[in-house]
């Protein structure tokens, strides 16, 4: 659960930070310039979230995790990854199944991303991509190991950016997840599906020893 | 006088045994004071220093330091990603008998892939840690006896295992054993032990069950009826994105007056969830 320094934390992240998310124009196509500007606001509160001293490794990835919970499309990308099950799933699978794929995506990247003490992340560039997307190109350079690089799939929904996918030097990381769980619902059904999305969201933490 | 010398040799005596016994819990133990200093690096996302302090101590036969590698592994933090050094490190570990390693291994086989063979030693670790009281995978066990995973379904076992971890406030699995109550699986039907669960699994602030109890409080079911309570329920439920809560609530809202609704809101407003044990 989450605990009251968080809440205050969180409430107090976002009182001071410099301005709220960017704002999409509603439009067909989905702007880069402005897709840019969203993952670096993103990324600023990020490296933001990081450096906040006296909190425990957890609890610094619970901030991170909601803050990607703003930035993902959640609902869409679960949908995509599951493919052609999600119409055989019944509601409450449903329902279970957009739960912990949400748990999965964000524990996915907070520890990815999320960390790391000293990163730095910068918007490289930004371009369109098909026909209603935009692809934001960035760099995370970390102080020990090689900077990754990252592209992010965004599409403006309504008047917000968000993200539908994520590329990992060049490898979709929703194709990639849609393969593998179409490969365990077609040998173990949903239910192997859900038991196997719960064991992972659920992997213990390392131990303080006595 | 004779006596107070005594006494007071005694003390003394008493005192230098508690300060040799604290120098060595700490003093005397670099191993210990290596540990804490891992930890804190790691804490502070300085992984670098994490596992220069710990592989030493993991490479000396630390289980909680191979366990703790074995995490970093697993999730990539400071090396590459790597879940057969996870796995390799968990095994040394858990052949010391720590439990969570055994744990970790049980839901690294889970959670890999539908290979048939990777559930069955999904099952044979998680019956250790299991066995050795851990709540957490005596759920997934239970779960892997129900739907009949890595071998025969077995709805008796299931419902054990369900109700072990359950008892030890696992709200996964209270909502579970919940559902077998209600289903009668693996154990006769009982409405009333339902409601029980589903209300002991809400309260910590499971979605699901949140819903499931809203709707027997509204029909009554296994519980005295309170509409309600069982609306404050359904608003909680919804607000954690479940889609049926969201329907049952809008069709119990239009029902109920403008003022149960209002203290079903407040009441809302007021949930915290319950901490697990």
């Amino acid at each position: 659960m989450v605990s009251r320094r968080l809440l205050l934390f969180s409430l107090a992240s976002v009182c001071f930070s410099p301005a709220v998310a960017p704002v999409a124009r509603a439009n067909q196509s989905t702007d880069a310039n402005g897709a840019a500007q969203f993952v670096q606001w993103l990324g600023d509160q990020a490296i933001a979230t990081l450096r906040t001293p006296n909190m425990s490794l957890e609890q610094r990835e619970a901030v991170f995790r909601q803050l990607l919970a703003q930035g993902f499309d959640i609902p869409f990308i679960g949908r995509f990854v599951l493919g052609r099950y999600w119409q055989q799933a019944t509601p409450e699978q449903r329902d279970e199944y957009t739960r912990l794929f949400g748990e999965f995506v964000l524990k996915t990247y907070s520890k990815r991303l999320g960390g790391y003490a000293g990163e730095a992340f910068r918007v490289v560039g930004a371009k369109p991509a098909g026909e209603r997307d935009a692809l934001v190109h960035t760099r995370i350079e970390r102080p020990s190991g090689p900077p990754l690089e990252c592209d992010w799939r965004i599409r403006a929904a309504g008047n917000q950016f968000k993200i539908i996918d994520v590329m990992v030097e060049n490898v979709s990381m929703a194709l990639t997840q849609r393969q593998e769980f179409a490969s365990v619902v077609g040998s173990s059904g949903m239910d192997g599906l859900l038991v196997a999305l719960r064991a992972r969201t659920e992997a213990a933490a390392a131990t303080a020893g006595r | 006088m004779g006596t107070s010398i005594i006494r007071h040799n005694r003390w003394r005596r008493a005192r230098q045994g508690l300060l040799a016994l604290a120098l060595l819990a700490v003093g005397a133990n670099p191993a210990w004071a290596d540990f804490r200093a891992g930890w804190t690096a790691y804490q502070n996302g300085d992984f670098a220093t994490a596992l220069r302090e710990w592989r030493p101590l993991a490479e000396a036969g630390d289980a909680k330091a191979q366990y703790n590698l074995g995490i970093m592994y697993d999730e990539g933090r400071g090396v590459g990603e790597s879940a057969k050094d996870a796995v390799a490190w968990w095994e040394k570990a858990a052949a010391q008998g720590m439990a969570e390693a055994a744990q970790s291994l049980g839901l690294h086989y889970l959670g890999k892939t539908a290979d048939p063979a990777d559930y069955v030693k999904a099952r044979q670790w998680l019956e250790r840690a299991a066995k050795a009281g851990l709540p957490r995978a005596a759920y997934s066990l239970g779960k892997m006896h129900q739907y009949g995973l890595g071998g025969p379904k077995d709805p008796e076992q299931a419902f054990l295992l369900i109700r072990t971890a359950a008892e030890k406030g696992t709200d996964q699995a209270q909502y579970n054993l919940g559902k077998l109550f209600r289903d009668g699986v693996g154990t006769p039907a009982d409405p009333a032990a339902a409601a029980r669960w589903f209300l002991a699994a809400a309260e910590q602030g499971n979605p699901r069950a949140q819903s499931h109890i809203g709707v027997r409080l509204v029909k009554g079911e296994g519980v005295g009826r309170d509409e309600v309570q069982g609306l404050m329920w359904l608003i909680l439920a919804e607000r954690q994105g479940d889609s049926l809560a969201k329907q049952n609530r809008m069709a119990l809202a239009a029902r109920l007056s403008p003022a149960q609704v209002a203290e079903a809101e407040r009441r809302a407003a007021a949930f915290k969830p319950r901490q697990a044990p």
